[in-house]
C-alpha cells in the first residue's frame, strides 16, 4: 500500500490506494511509530475511508491499532445530510472516557496514608467482572439517567452543581431516548451504576511532579499546581453500552443491504445517518453515553466519600472539584469547516479524544479561553498526561486527538510472562500500590505490554494538534 | 489442529506408537481412568535437562466415533507429570486431562486460545465432533476468559432458546446470550447442556449452570464486553465442526 510522507508526523494513504476510496487515509505518527503499526491499521484504516459521506480524510491517531471495523484511534466525519453511522466507529464501551479530579492534597500528606486510600476506594467502587453497584434503580429511574446523564446524579445528590460544566457535553448528550435501547440492555446495564469495569479501566490516584509540569500557566489555569495528588477514572457505559453496541451491530448488519451499502469488514457494518435505523442508533448511543458520564460522576462521588473519610476533611474543603471529562468512543453532532464552508458533520472517534482548541462555545467559559484540557492514559506503571487542545487540531483532525497508548502485546502473552502477585510487588517497590480483583487481569496490564506514551503524546505535540500540559505519576491504583 | 507429530516412541501403558505417527488409536478396554503418563520428546517444548526428569505434556484425549486420539496442547511450556491411575479401573468414555486447561471428564473435546490474533481481547478456536460439543466448548471457553470454571459450582440453571437461520448467527447469539447473563444476573455458567435441531432454521435449547459472581470464592480474569464479527467462523470439515470466536474484553 502506498504511503506519502506529508510531514514528519503525518502520513498519507492516497485514494487511490484502494477501490472505493473516497478520501485519502491520514496516519499521524513518527517514523518509528508508523513501521511499529499493525497491518490491520492500514487495512481498517482505508475501508472507512471507502463509507459514504465522508469528510477531507479517514484518521488514524499515533496509539493506533486494529480493531473491529474502525481502527482504534480512528477518527472519521461524515456529511449530517448523506453521511453514514456506524457502531464500529464508536465501539462496544460507547463513551469509555477519563475523568480528573483534583485535590489540595499534596504528596507528602497522601503517600503515608496511600495504602489505607486505596483499600477504601477498592471498597466504595466495585470492580470487576459482573461487580453490582451501590446505587439501586428502578427502570423508569435509570431511563431517566439515559435522559439526563450527569444531571440526574447531581439531582439525587451525588456530585455539585457545577460539576456538569467540567465534563465534555456537561454530562449530557442531547437527543438520547430510551425506547431506542433495549430491554436486554436495560436488564444488564442497571445494577451497574457507579462499577469500574476491568480490563484496562482502573481508577488512578497520582500526582504532578514538578518535573513534569510543561505549560505552567496552562496548569495554575486548570487547577494545578507542584507534587499535587489527583485521581484519574477510566471507564465507560458497563453492560448497558456493550448490549446496545452488540444489539445494534446485529441490526445493521442486515440493515446495511436495504441501503445497498457494501463493507469490506462486516464490523463496519453502518447505516445511513438520516435513516430510521440510523437515528435509531444515535439516540440508543446518546442513552449509553449518558449513562457513561453517569457512571464516572457516581465513581467520583464515592472517591470524594473516600478521601473525606481517610482525611476527616469535606470534599469541597480538600477541593476536589473535576477538571474534565472526556469521551474517547463515541460520535457527536459538530461544527466544523470543511473547504471554507461551516458544515454539520457527525464525526466518529475511538479511542482517540476530543481536542478542541481557543474560542470553541462547547468548552466551558471557565477553559474556553485557553483551550479544552484533554486527558490521556498511558499504561498502570507509566502514567498519564494532561494536553491542552489546541487550533491547528481544529484545522487538521476535526479538533481530535489520541487517548492512550495502545497495547503492542495480546492478553495471553502478557499472562504468560509476569504473574499478577510478583507485578504487584513490583509496582509496590516502585511506588505503586495496587489492589486488583484479578491477578490475571493484573498481569495483563502490565507496562510491558503497552506502547510508550510518551512517543504517543510527543507526536501530537510534534505535529501542533494537542499541548502537553502535565505528566501524572501513578502512586495508586484499583483495577477490576 | 488434532494430533502432533511425535518424534520419538510413546509408551501407553502397553500401547505402543512409532514415531511420525499423528494419532494414537487406543481401544478403549485398555484405557486407564484418570490419568496416563508419557515420556516422549514433544514438537516445542523445552528439552529435558537429564534422563532423570522427563518432560511430560498435558494432552487430551477425545473420542471421535469410539477411537480416542490424543492432541498435544503446545500453549504449556511446563507441565505436570500426572499420576497413573491402575488400568483394571477402565470406563469406556473419554478422560480429560490436565486440569488446568479446563478440561474435565465427559466427551467434549479442546478449545484453544489464540495468542497471535488480538492484542486487547481474547480470541480462541473450538472444533468437536457434533454442533452441541461446539456450542458447549465456546461456552466454557467464554466463560474461563472470565473466571476459573473449575471453582464455579452448578447452583442456578437457567434455560436458553434461541432461533437462527444460519449456525454461525445461532453460535453468535448463544455466546450473546451468555455475555448478557453474566452481567443481567451476575452469574458465571460453568456447565452447559445444549440441544440443536434443525428444520428450516437451527433451534437451540440449552440449560446452563452456574453460580452467582462471588470475588472472594472465584479467581475472576478478564471482562467479556461482547462478541465481535471479527474473523467470526463456524466450519464443518470433514469429520468436525470447527469454530473461532473473538471477545471484546
Amino acid at each position: 500500500m502506498e504511503i506519502r510522507k506529508i510531514s514528519d508526523y503525518i502520513w498519507e494513504i492516497p485514494a487511490t490506494a484502494k477501490e472505493g476510496m473516497l478520501v485519502p487515509a491520514r496516519i499521524y505518527a513518527t517514523k518509528k511509530l508508523l513501521g511499529e503499526m499493525d497491518k490491520g491499521v492500514f487495512e481498517q484504516v482505508t475501508n472507512v475511508a471507502c463509507l459514504p459521506g465522508i469528510q477531507k480524510y479517514s484518521y488514524c491517531m499515533p496509539d493506533g491499532h486494529w480493531g473491529y471495523g474502525f481502527p482504534i484511534g480512528g477518527v472519521a466525519a461524515f456529511s449530517r445530510e448523506n453521511g453514514v453511522i456506524s457502531p464500529g466507529g464508536i465501539g462496544f464501551d460507547i463513551n469509555c472516557g477519563m475523568r480528573l479530579i483534583r485535590t489540595d492534597l499534596t504528596l507528602s500528606e497522601v503517600k503515608p496514608r496511600i495504602r489505607e486510600l486505596v483499600d477504601m476506594l477498592f471498597k466504595t467502587v466495585p470492580a470487576g467482572v459482573g461487580s453490582k453497584g451501590l446505587v439501586k434503580l428502578s427502570v423508569e429511574e435509570f431511563k431517566r439517567v439515559m435522559i439526563h446523564g450527569v444531571d440526574w446524579c447531581i439531582e439525587k445528590g451525588y456530585g455539585w452543581e457545577h460539576d456538569k460544566e467540567r465534563i465534555e457535553e456537561y454530562g449530557c448528550i442531547p437527543g438520547a431516548d430510551p425506547s431506542k435501547v433495549s430491554e436486554k440492555a436495560i436488564s444488564r446495564g442497571i445494577s451497574q451504576l457507579g462499577t469500574l469495569g476491568s480490563g484496562n479501566h482502573y481508577l488512578e490516584i497520582q500526582v504532578a511532579t514538578p518535573n513534569k509540569i510543561f505549560d505552567k500557566d496552562v496548569a495554575e489555569a486548570f487547577g494545578i499546581f507542584e507534587n499535587q495528588i489527583l485521581v484519574m477514572v477510566h471507564c465507560g457505559s458497563r453492560g448497558f453500552g456493550h448490549q446496545v453496541a452488540t444489539d445494534y451491530l446485529k441490526i445493521f448488519d442486515t440493515a446495511m443491504r436495504k441501503y445497498g451499502i457494501v463493507v469490506r469488514d462486516r464490523e463496519l457494518a453502518c447505516a445511513p445517518f438520516n435513516s430510521p435505523e440510523g437515528q435509531d442508533y444515535y439516540k440508543a448511543m446518546a442513552c449509553a453515553a449518558n449513562v457513561a458520564f453517569a457512571n464516572r460522576q457516581v465513581i467520583v462521588h464515592r472517591v470524594r466519600e473516600s478521601f473525606s473519610e481517610v482525611f476527616r476533611r469535606e470534599p469541597d474543603e480538600l477541593g476536589m472539584d473535576i477538571i474534565y471529562d472526556v469521551a474517547h468512543n463515541v460520535a457527536k453532532i459538530e461544527t466544523h469547516e470543511v473547504d471554507g464552508e461551516e458544515k454539520e458533520l457527525l464525526v466518529h472517534r475511538k479511542g482517540s479524544t476530543r481536542c478542541f482548541g481557543p474560542g470553541r462555545k462547547e468548552i466551558p467559559e471557565i477553559y474556553r479561553k485557553i483551550g479544552q484540557p484533554v486527558i490521556v492514559g498511558g499504561s498502570m506503571e507509566t502514567g498519564s498526561y494532561l494536553l491542552v487542545g489546541t487550533e491547528k487540531a481544529m484545522k487538521e483532525t476535526f479538533g481530535s486527538t489520541m487517548h492512550g497508548s495502545g497495547r503492542t502485546m495480546s492478553r495471553t502473552a502478557a499472562k504468560k510472562k509476569v504473574i499478577g502477585a510478583e507485578l504487584k510487588k513490583e509496582m509496590e517497590r516502585a511506588g505503586i500500590i495496587v489492589r486488583a480483583v484479578s491477578m490475571a487481569g493484573l498481569a495483563e496490564e502490565a507496562g510491558f505490554a503497552y506502547k510508550d506514551i510518551s512517543e504517543v503524546v510527543d507526536t501530537m505535540e510534534r505535529a501542533g494538534i494537542s499541548r502537553k500540559v502535565v505528566g501524572l505519576r501513578p502512586i495508586g491504583n484499583i483495577k477490576g | 489442529m488434532p494430533g502432533t507429530e511425535i518424534t520419538s516412541p510413546v509408551c501407553l501403558k502397553g500401547i505402543q506408537a512409532r514415531a511420525g505417527t499423528k494419532s494414537i488409536v487406543v481401544p478403549h478396554t485398555v484405557l486407564p481412568v484418570f490419568g496416563i503418563s508419557i515420556s516422549f520428546k514433544p514438537w516445542g517444548f523445552h528439552e529435558p535437562k537429564n534422563d532423570d526428569h522427563p518432560v511430560y505434556s498435558p494432552f487430551y484425549l477425545y473420542n471421535i466415533n469410539g477411537i480416542y486420539k490424543f492432541w498435544l496442547s503446545e500453549q504449556i511450556p511446563h507441565i505436570n507429570y500426572l499420576d497413573m491411575a491402575k488400568p483394571e479401573t477402565q470406563k469406556p468414555n473419554f478422560i480429560g486431562l490436565q486440569a488446568n486447561l479446563g478440561i474435565g471428564s465427559g466427551d467434549q473435546m479442546p478449545y484453544r486460545f489464540l495468542e497471535d490474533i488480538a492484542t486487547g481481547d481474547a480470541a480462541f478456536e473450538a472444533e468437536s465432533r457434533t454442533l452441541e460439543e461446539l456450542f458447549r466448548e465456546a461456552a466454557i471457553a467464554t466463560f474461563e476468559v472470565m473466571v476459573d470454571t473449575k471453582g464455579v459450582e452448578p447452583q442456578i440453571t437457567r434455560e436458553v432458546e434461541l432461533k437462527n437461520e444460519s449456525v454461525d448467527g445461532l453460535l453468535f447469539d448463544w455466546l450473546s446470550e451468555l455475555v448478557y447473563l453474566k452481567d443481567a444476573e451476575a452469574v458465571l455458567f460453568c456447565k452447559f447442556n445444549v440441544n440443536i435441531k434443525k428444520n428450516d432454521s437451527y433451534k437451540l435449547k440449552a440449560r446452563v449452570s452456574g453460580e452467582n459472581i462471588n470475588q472472594q470464592k472465584h479467581s475472576l480474569r478478564s471482562d467479556v464486553k461482547a462478541v465481535t464479527f471479527h474473523m467470526f467462523e463456524v466450519k464443518k470439515t470433514r469429520e468436525n465442526w470447527t469454530a473461532r470466536v473473538i471477545l471484546d474484553i
